[in-house]
């Protein structure tokens, strides 16, 4: 089974926002495979958006993990989000 | 009675209170597999409330604040909670309510317990959504706000976001809430929809019952239990004068800020982050009098980057225009305190290591911001105001600084604007008996009036006690602002106010009458202080501050102003 990672960088001042966290993790649900995301020695369900804000909150930069097969594809769509989102850089 | 004012207006209406307390009984030797079923089942239903709410905050008030209820969907969805009521569910065979509601509480204490002011606030998001899951589980049924058949005041404790969102303007005449302030969700709400609201009332409310009459005072916060004939009709008159009010303000859209015999003045806004501009352009601000920089510093773990900075400052110029925009240079310290700065508590932060004390003690940090600052200059119509200034030597100081920071860009080819004013803050008293001495080296000056007047007075402005002696009535702070406003035309250099003071309409015409040119005033007082510039005379206007000026008391000042 395939497995992809992309490190990122927290932008902005807020951290990780409701609004994009809630994107990111309405695409990572639609996804079969598990989605983590880890930061600052904790790992969060990619599909939980209080798991993922509350872990990203304490950290400048974050590790998002993507397992299954097409796990590169899915990875760009949900590194895209918060990109777009002006959340996070890579 | 008294409250806080959060939100001008006045109401006379039949009580509907939100708060009905919900009590979660705990049931124990519940079989697992049936309480999941309900709770997946109320799930269902909670969520097509949500979604419902999303659609109506959609139309009703806009779409980013429909996206808040878009994360109360996804945090009902969300699989580590539900599996953490599951959890309670298999572990204890406690039923469905009780396991939502230390699910909940639990993830909520979580977020209360981060670094970062905005997770924190979403603890309120977690109860909200678990609130309207045990509603359901219970079976009770909620009033819903968006139906209303009458017109009623508000009570609660607090409002929560769903509350606020989906009610019918129509049908609530007012808020009235046992606690917040003038700065809370639902204060905040309440101005953006022109609601009167009456917030931090205490536990006075809890005695009031559905139906019951009260009227309430949203300008001094003032709220009544069953007032008499007399004072519902006078509310009544309030109400529709107010109405009229706004509405002729609007008429004073697009029009310059120019005394009846022809001198212009400026009407410009103190606002908090780049959000605020929106505001700023709805109410016709000539510009941003004060940009308070604080915000990008505020609520992180580190400091921001000069190209977060740099993002920041540009976007407010671009949305300005050419209007002129002032930024203010980092005011922390003292009662605003950065975690990562690792700054000293100190025993009297105010007269402490902060603002400028701070920045050029800390050149390294200082400079990331001046760099930001003149690099988003060539975007718009910018003006840098230093804060907390009493030395001349402070000025020249930072000064020195701007020229190396010019020089460091030129060096390496960076485009940056070169001449970007440089003006100074006047709130310490020092600074503003050297004002003469100041014009002759600084671009502008901008009377930070709140401060100044703690200082001169030597009275903490947050003292309970001390309220009745924190006034800019006192003829000290007249007299002060007089010297600084004479020196400034005397030198041909802008003078501009940003302090509370500004826009209070006793006021105003004596600020006009002392030679002030720049009124810098929060969005909602653009119009009112126009109006007032426009219905005015500049020898009327000399003539009345030339009398305050005479007055040796707060009485005999009011007494002038007619406000005795």
């Amino acid at each position: 089974m395939g497995k992809s990672s992309k490190v990122l960088k927290v932008k902005g001042p807020f951290g990780v926002h409701a609004r994009p966290a809630s994107r990111f993790c309405m695409a990572a649900e639609k996804w079969p495979g598990d989605v983590w995301v880890h930061a600052g020695g904790q790992v969060a369900n990619g599909k939980s958006v209080l798991d993922v804000m509350a872990v990203i909150a304490a950290s400048d930069s974050f590790t998002v993990v993507v397992e299954g097969d097409d796990a590169p594809e899915i990875l760009e769509t949900l590194v895209a989000i918060l990109i777009e989102e002006g959340c996070a850089t890579l | 009675m008294k409250a806080i004012g959060a939100s001008p207006g006045y109401a006379v209406g039949k009580v509907l209170r939100l708060d009905q307390e919900v009590s979660i009984p705990k049931k124990q030797g519940c079989e697992p597999k049936e309480e999941k079923e309900r709770l997946a089942a109320a799930i269902v239903a909670a969520g097509e409330e949500i979604d419902g709410i999303i659609e109506t905050t959609k139309v009703n008030v806009g779409e980013d604040e429909a996206r808040i209820f878009e994360s109360h969907r996804m945090m009902l969805d969300d699989p580590e909670f539900i599996s953490a009521i599951h959890g309670k569910l298999d572990g204890k065979e406690v039923n469905a309510e009780w396991a939502v509601d230390h699910a909940a509480e639990e993830m909520a204490a979580l977020f209360e317990g981060m670094d970062n002011a905005y997770l924190r606030e979403r603890a309120a998001d977690i109860r909200d959504v678990a609130g309207r899951l045990i509603r359901r589980l219970l079976g009770v049924v909620e009033v819903s706000l968006a139906n209303l058949a009458e017109p009623v005041i508000l009570v609660a404790r607090d409002l929560t976001p769903s509350d606020t969102a989906q009610l019918n303007k129509d049908m609530v005449l007012g808020f009235a809430t046992e606690i917040g302030g003038s700065a809370s969700h639902t204060a905040i709400m309440a101005r953006t929809l022109e609601i009167p609201a009456v917030v931090g009332a205490g536990e006075a409310l809890e005695t009031l019952e559905n139906g019951q009459i009260i009227a309430i005072d949203g300008v001094t916060g003032h709220w009544y239990d069953q007032p008499d004939d007399a004072l519902q009709t006078d509310f009544n008159k309030k109400r529709d004068d107010l109405a009229r009010d706004r509405e002729s303000l609007k008429s004073l859209i697009g029009l310059p800020s120019v005394t009846e015999d022809g001198s212009h003045l400026e009407v410009v806004c103190n606002i908090g982050s780049p959000s605020d501009v929106e505001a700023v352009l709805e109410n016709d601000g000539e510009g941003i009098g004060l940009f308070r920089s604080e915000f990008l510093y505020m609520d992180r773990t580190q400091m921001p980057s000069e190209e977060e900075q740099y993002e920041a400052y540009k976007q407010v110029l671009t949305d300005m225009g050419d209007k002129p925009v002032i930024i203010r240079t980092l005011d922390v310290g003292g009662d605003k305190q950065l975690s990562y700065l690792n700054m000293p508590k100190e025993e009297n932060p105010f007269l402490g290591w902060r603002a400028v004390r701070y920045c050029l003690d800390t050149p390294d940090v200082f400079k990331v911001q001046l760099r930001a600052l003149l690099r988003a200059g060539v975007h718009g119509n910018l003006r840098i105001m230093v804060p907390m200034i009493s030395h001349l030597e402070q000025f020249r100081a930072v000064k020195a600084l701007v020229a190396e920071v010019e020089a460091d860009l030129s060096g390496e080819g960076v485009t940056f604007s070169k001449k970007v004013p440089l003006g100074i803050m006047v709130e310490i008293p020092a600074a503003a008996m050297m004002a003469d001495l100041f014009a002759k080296e600084v671009d502008f000056f901008s009377i930070g009036t709140n401060d100044l007047l703690q200082y001169t007075t030597a009275v903490d402005r947050m003292h309970e006690k001390l309220a009745d002696l924190y006034t800019p009535y006192h003829p000290g702070l007249i007299r002060l602002v007089a010297q600084v406003t004479k020196a400034a035309n005397a030198a041909g250099i802008p003078v501009g106010m940003c302090g509370e003071a500004a826009a209070d309409p006793k006021l105003v015409p004596v600020w006009l009458g002392l030679g002030l040119q720049e009124f810098s005033v929060s969005a909602p007082s653009v119009l009112k202080v126009r109006r007032q510039i426009r219905a005015m005379g500049m020898d009327q206007a000399r003539e009345l501050a030339g009398r305050v000026l005479e007055q040796g008391t707060v009485d005999g000042v009011k007494g002038v102003l007619g406000d005795l």
